[in-house]
């Protein structure tokens, strides 16, 4: 079942859409999935069962291998993990997305272990999927790029740890760094809370406090402390990004 | 008898390990008695027989000095020389090839030449006190046989005498090993059935029951102390799943009630945009809902142990420095101050990421319950063999006998619930250092205080493992 979206995105959604694969057993997930991804302008196909995901995956679509895969961990016929490792096997490299179920603490591990490229936990937000997925797909185009980041006056130096926005040097702690750094190597991106909380500080749980609220506003006082144009910007509903939408 | 299994025909005393043991131990020493016996028997009665068959031999030689060419009359008249010289039990008989009686003390008809062992005649004895005859019957070549014989009585009697002993003493040990074995298999019968009467009302729902221990340290009650300890620990968790399934539902109960008075607003409203807002207030009380369902799952994942399996050596104080930047920023963003001292270089096996959730969740109890701005402490470092991380703040503590009810799952302080919070935090926090092997105290950070805040102390075994020297 092959659903192409026609929602035209045309608030500066520019990114090419993504073909995706989503193998995953029950319909309400699939929908939702496909009504996330759809909104954002991908093409999502869903196989039912772990045998069919691996044909379809394997087989490609329209004579190209798939942009992407969307795994649910748990399937009739073959597993998620299982048909991972046999994808790759099989030397298909496209990225793959796990969907594992509520409170799986190991299955992330396991999933790294197979083959997967990242992993969501059931039931997630659309914006949360879709953030990831572009991050993905992302991952997959990601160009070599050099020691310096750069989103529009500001600068990242990865060898030495210098921030600086129209020249001027700014001061961040650690964490705030690496913050900073992850969001620009997401440029144009949304980046959600729960990325940076995993990504950032290895927080595979929802801290009680505002962990990333705190570090997010501490870092756009900082960015914003000499003026000039707002680049941290609060996406409401998904997370932050900086720089304008990619 | 009380019977541990129905056996037709066994008693279950019969099948208790201790008889067995009991019966093969004196089997065996029956054994060794008999060949004691046989040694004894055969070493003391050959020896006797040797002495009296030479005395045989050599009186033979002297009746018969030219050997069994010596003529008849010549044997008849040395005979009777030496019964003259009233011999003291020896006996000789001379009979002529007709079998008439030429010479001697002993009166009967001359058994075929060789050694013999005669025994008493039907009409009385050889002589005065003489029950047994050792014998030698050699026939002369002119057609005589002389016979030569000794008291052979001493034979018999040490004979007798070695028999009635070993029945005696073998009956003694078969008896007292069977008796000592019944009397083991007994006790032994008797702890054994405690242990099961003890684990049939543990099977039948009382799970307070434990098995009696005799005091004597035997392996009984090494065994009974082992399978106490298995039922304390099964009582624990019998009693968690218990109250689990009560606080779930209770915890359960509340946001599942928020939404549906939400939805039957939401119902009632005409209006699409406050339709818009209800959905999105359904779906923030799910989520609540949701995250408990996550917390209680992955509690129970922690306490498998199953993670154990992909330790690894953690730099606890580069672990712990992060947590303290991070939670600085946030503490100060809150009016909390965090007031950390971490040695460098403390090492440890663990799980990086369950290190950190135990570590931010203790900091975020502390902001949480300080009921106003907080004053942090956290202190690490090491003691010999151990790494001790001590956490204290200034809030209202937590009182010695509410501590062990803080450490259960969805033990609250707060009675009437009020709070979000302690829920499963601690209990995951203890979780987490259990299967760090890592004692998790609760004490008062300040003795005797009014407010005398909590200290939460985790001693960790120091991991020795060689690790490269970073900060």
């Amino acid at each position: 079942m092959i659903l192409r979206s026609v929602h035209d995105r045309t608030d500066a959604m520019t990114q090419p859409s993504l073909a995706i694969l989503l193998v995953e057993d029950d319909d309400l997930t699939a929908n939702l999935v496909r009504a996330a991804l759809g909104a954002e302008g991908h093409l999502v196909a869903v196989a039912g069962d772990g045998r069919e995901g691996l044909l379809r995956a394997a087989a490609g679509h329209e004579g190209r291998a798939w942009d992407l895969l969307i795994v649910d961990r748990m399937l009739p016929g073959l597993d998620g993990l299982a048909l991972v490792r046999t994808l790759r096997g099989a030397g298909l490299s496209m990225p793959a997305l796990f969907l594992t179920a509520l409170g799986g603490i190991d299955d992330r591990v396991e999933g790294l272990r197979a083959g997967g490229d990242d992993y969501l936990v059931k039931p997630f937000a659309a914006a949360e999927l879709a953030a990831r997925v572009a991050a993905l797909a992302r991952r997959g185009e990601m160009r070599p790029s050099g020691p310096v980041l750069r989103v529009e006056d500001l600068e990242l130096d990865r060898l030495t740890r210098a921030v600086s926005r129209a020249g001027r040097r700014i001061d961040l702690k650690p964490r705030e760094y690496e913050v900073l750094e992850y969001m620009m190597r997401h440029a144009g991106r949304v980046v959600t809370r729960t990325m940076l909380l995993e990504d950032v500080w290895n927080f595979h749980f929802d801290p009680r406090t505002s962990v990333v609220e705190s570090h997010v506003s501490r870092l756009r006082a900082k960015l914003g402390a000499g003026a000039g144009r707002e680049l941290l910007h609060t996406v409401r509903g998904a997370g932050y990004r900086i720089g304008d939408p990619a | 008898m009380t019977r541990l299994w129905p056996a037709p025909g066994h008693p279950a005393i019969l099948r208790t390990s201790g008889v067995r043991l009991a019966a093969l131990g004196a089997a065996v020493a029956a054994m060794g008695a008999v060949i004691v016996f046989v040694v004894i028997y055969y070493g003391t009665l050959g020896s006797l027989r040797q002495t009296l068959d030479a005395s045989i031999t050599n009186e033979i030689g002297e009746i018969l000095p030219q050997g069994t060419a010596t003529p008849a009359a010549e044997a008849a008249g040395a005979i009777n020389a030496a019964l003259a010289e009233k011999p003291f039990r020896i006996f000789y008989a001379l009979s002529g090839p007709n079998g008439a009686a030429l010479a001697g003390n002993l009166r009967l008809p001359l058994p075929a030449p060789g050694w013999h062992t005669l025994d008493t005649p039907a009409g009385g004895a050889f002589a005065q006190g003489v029950m047994e005859l050792r014998v030698l019957v050699v026939r002369l070549r002119d057609g005589a046989s002389l016979l030569v014989g000794v008291d052979g009585t001493m034979i018999r009697r040490l004979n007798d005498l070695i028999r009635r002993s070993f029945l005696i003493g073998f009956g003694l040990t078969l008896s007292l090993g069977l008796a000592a074995g019944i009397g083991f298999g007994r006790k032994a019968l008797a702890r054994v059935n405690a242990v099961s009467l003890a684990s049939r009302e543990i099977m039948a729902g009382d799970l307070s029951r434990r098995i009696p221990l005799a005091g004597s340290g035997d392996e009984f009650d090494r065994l009974a102390e082992t399978v106490n300890a298995m039922l304390d620990r099964m009582q624990h968790l019998m009693e968690n799943l218990a109250a689990v399934g009560n606080e779930i539902a209770h915890d359960l109960r509340s946001p599942l009630a928020r939404l549906r008075e939400t939805l039957e607003l939401a119902l009632r409203d005409p209006e699409p945009a406050a339709t818009g807002t209800a959905i999105a207030e359904a779906i923030a009380q799910v989520d609540g809902a949701l995250a408990l369902c996550g917390a209680v799952l992955r509690l129970a994942q922690i306490e498998t142990g199953a993670r154990r399996a992909s330790f690894s050596n953690i730099d606890l104080t580069d672990l712990l420095d992060r947590l303290v930047e991070t939670y600085e920023t946030v503490a100060e963003e809150a009016g909390h101050r965090l007031i950390a001292q971490v040695t460098p270089r403390l090492a440890i096996r663990g799980d990086a990421q369950l290190l950190n959730q135990m570590f931010a969740n203790l900091i975020e109890n502390a902001m949480t319950h300080a009921g106003g701005p907080a004053r942090i402490g956290l202190v690490a470092r090491a003691e010999a063999t151990r790494v001790t991380v001590r956490l204290t703040d200034d809030g209202p503590g937590i009182a010695p006998d509410h501590r062990g009810a803080a450490l259960r799952r969805f033990g609250r302080l707060d009675p009437a619930r009020h709070r979000p919070g302690y829920g499963l935090g601690l209990p995951l926090s203890a979780a987490i250092a259990e299967l760090h092997d890592a004692v998790f105290t609760l004490d008062d950070a300040t003795q005797g205080a009014n407010r005398p805040g909590l200290a939460v102390t985790l001693v960790f075994p120091a991991s020795n493992a060689p690790r490269p020297g970073q900060g």
